[in-house]
């Protein structure tokens, strides 16, 4: 059935990752990993809805307060630690070392999105215009996450080695696209079919390709960044209507990427 | 536990008539569960494929290790091909013992049912060599005085001191259950290796050592473990419960103490929680398809 090798093809080409999506491909649990992103950290999901214990968020937040100046490495990690009144050995606590502030800054950044869309400006951003389609949210969203960024946005390509490491590449991807779906989620649209993996997979690759981009962009107030990512979400047209086009988004989505990233004279 | 008390009696019975031969059975959990009744019901433990009672398991765990201390080191060879070694290495390398920084303090370890201090020699040597750490002392505890014996001649002949309040390591007979002689909030690191298997009770064991360390402070355990892998599964039970034991039998001429039952890494991962650990990622780390396995719980 067409429906069926669709599904596949969406499956395998999203971003070159495919096995994670051959053991639950179903839309409902994909629809509970958005709305209970913190059921694979078990242990220390806490009441406040976060996966981190108030002990961990105090070092990896103190540890994060150092990336501007040390970057992401095990005596970040360290400064985290002490900052937070623990011990040299508190380290084993993070066994995957300074991935873990990395980490921390994506899911942290991620749940504020979430409360970003219940604050007041978000209302008004939408009342204020009248014609605020889904495109025009998700590129809200994308620019105000990406904001987020700015502190530590030098130190960003040591974020992305650590997250391309084997160990840490499962956490990385399944992070980028919890943002995909609650980005989606915020802009309004929650069907799950099978245009759900295909619009996650082009949210998710154009911000990971916008967020490249910031890396390397010494522009005004990341100006040309912001005109990157207006050129990518028009490339795909109306994000928000995609089953039936999803070769060619996919096209887009999962090959382009590094081609349009190098166009722009990015090394990767 | 209320029948915890009650239950603990010891009698001294004939060499073995007390043992039941009863495979694969995990009684202490039903023991506990079963609110005390007779003396007849007394608390079992497991023991290998033996089931005996509690207060007899601490003696026959000393006694089985009187009988291997000198053979320990080449059964544990052949029980692991010599895996084992590597697996330390590891264990050690990963804990990366030793201070990091000038403003930090020098460690204090304690390896649990450390033995002739196999775990020990190498903290001391990675914390000296990579942290060019030479203050961080590292105790051995065990309940058995002939293998800390065998440890402290080995001290020696590395050029180690072993007496003295300054002494890079130091051996002293404890239970690992109650560590009677270790203060509350004293210790950086607590490890132990191969050894958790022959607690009686593993749940006191683990809320002692969730007692003496420090705000902070590490608990890790190297064990064999249950394989994660199906084919290998079916090897390894059968090598672990005929093999080894046999060879236990012919090199250390005793069989018992190679009959070993452990639970599962994720159950054993809810026991360190329960003790009041936060686990360090999922809990716990396989090494070599989960023929033994790293668990690490944080004191915070
Ligand atoms: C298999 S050996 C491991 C020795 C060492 N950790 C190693 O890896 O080479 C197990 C040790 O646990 C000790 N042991 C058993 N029960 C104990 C207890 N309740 N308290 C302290 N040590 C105990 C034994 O005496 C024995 O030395």
């Amino acid at each position: 059935m067409a429906s069926k090798t669709l599904h596949r093809t969406v499956r395998q080409g999203l971003l070159g990752y495919s096995s994670r999506w051959k053991l639950s491909p179903t839309g409902r649990l994909l629809k509970n990993d958005l709305t209970n992103s913190r059921s694979n950290h078990g242990q220390s999901a806490t009441a406040s809805g976060t996966p981190y214990t108030p002990e961990q968020s105090a070092i990896l937040s103190a540890a994060l307060s150092h990336v501007p100046t040390q970057g992401f490495s095990d005596s970040t990690l360290l400064m985290g630690v002490k900052d937070a009144g623990y011990l040299d050995v508190t380290m084993n606590l993070f066994p995957q070392g300074p991935f873990a502030i990395v980490n921390y800054h994506l899911v942290t950044q991620r749940e504020r999105l979430s409360e970003y869309a219940n604050s007041d400006e978000w209302k008004d951003l939408q009342a204020s215009n009248q014609k605020f389609g889904t495109t025009d949210k998700i590129r809200a969203l994308c620019v105000e996450r990406l904001r987020q960024n700015k502190a530590i946005i030098h130190r960003w390509p040591e974020a992305i080695t650590l997250m391309k490491y084997p160990a840490n590449i499962q956490s990385s991807t399944s992070e980028l696209f919890n943002l995909a779906d609650t980005m989606w989620n915020i802009a309004g649209d929650t069907t799950v079919d099978v245009s759900w993996y295909t619009k996650r997979g082009i949210l998710s690759g154009i911000y990971a390709a916008t967020e490249i981009y910031m890396t390397q962009d010494k522009s005004d107030r990341f100006t040309n960044t912001w005109a990157f990512l207006d050129q990518r979400l028009a490339d795909s047209k109306s994000v928000g209507s995609t089953v039936g086009r999803v070769g060619q988004y996919l096209d887009y989505a999962g090959h382009n990427i590094v081609n349009v990233l190098r166009s722009k004279g990015m090394k990767i | 536990m209320s029948m915890r008390g009650a239950g603990r009696v010891l009698r001294l019975r004939p060499s073995r008539a007390w043992a039941t031969v009863y495979p694969r059975s995990f009684s202490t959990a039903g023991a506990r569960f079963q609110d005390g009744k007779s003396a007849a019901e007394e608390r079992t433990t497991h023991f290998g494929f033996q089931n005996i009672t509690e207060s007899m398991k601490e003696s026959k765990v000393r006694e089985v290790f009187d009988s291997v201390a000198k053979n320990y080191d080449t059964m544990n060879d052949v029980m692991s091909f010599g895996i084992h070694r590597l697996w330390k290495d590891q264990f050690v390398q990963q804990l990366n013992p030793g201070k990091k920084s000038i403003f930090s303090e020098p460690m204090t370890i304690l390896d649990l049912a450390g033995g002739t201090g196999d775990i020990a020699f190498r903290m001391l040597n990675h914390a000296r060599t990579v942290n060019g750490d030479s203050e961080t002392r590292v105790k051995v505890v065990d309940i058995n005085e002939e293998m800390l014996k065998e440890g402290v001649k080995r001290a020696h002949a590395l050029g180690y001191r072993t007496e003295g309040e300054d002494a890079p390591i130091s051996f002293m007979v404890q239970n690992g259950e109650t560590l009677e002689a270790i203060p509350d909030n004293s210790i950086d690191l607590l490890t132990i290796a191969f050894g958790i298997r022959n607690f009686t009770d593993k749940e006191k064991a683990l809320s002692t050592a969730h007692r003496v360390l420090k705000k902070g402070g590490v608990f890790a355990c190297l064990e064999f473990s249950k394989v994660n892998n199906f084919i290998l599964d079916q090897i390894y039970r059968r090598y672990s419960f005929s093999v080894i034991p046999m060879m236990g039998q012919l090199i250390a001429g005793d069989r018992d103490s190679y009959q070993y039952l452990f639970p599962s890494q994720k159950d054993f991962a809810g026991m360190i929680r329960d003790a009041g650990f936060q686990l360090a990622g999922k809990g716990w780390q396989d090494l070599t398809f989960g023929v033994a396995a790293v668990h690490t719980g944080v004191k915070l």
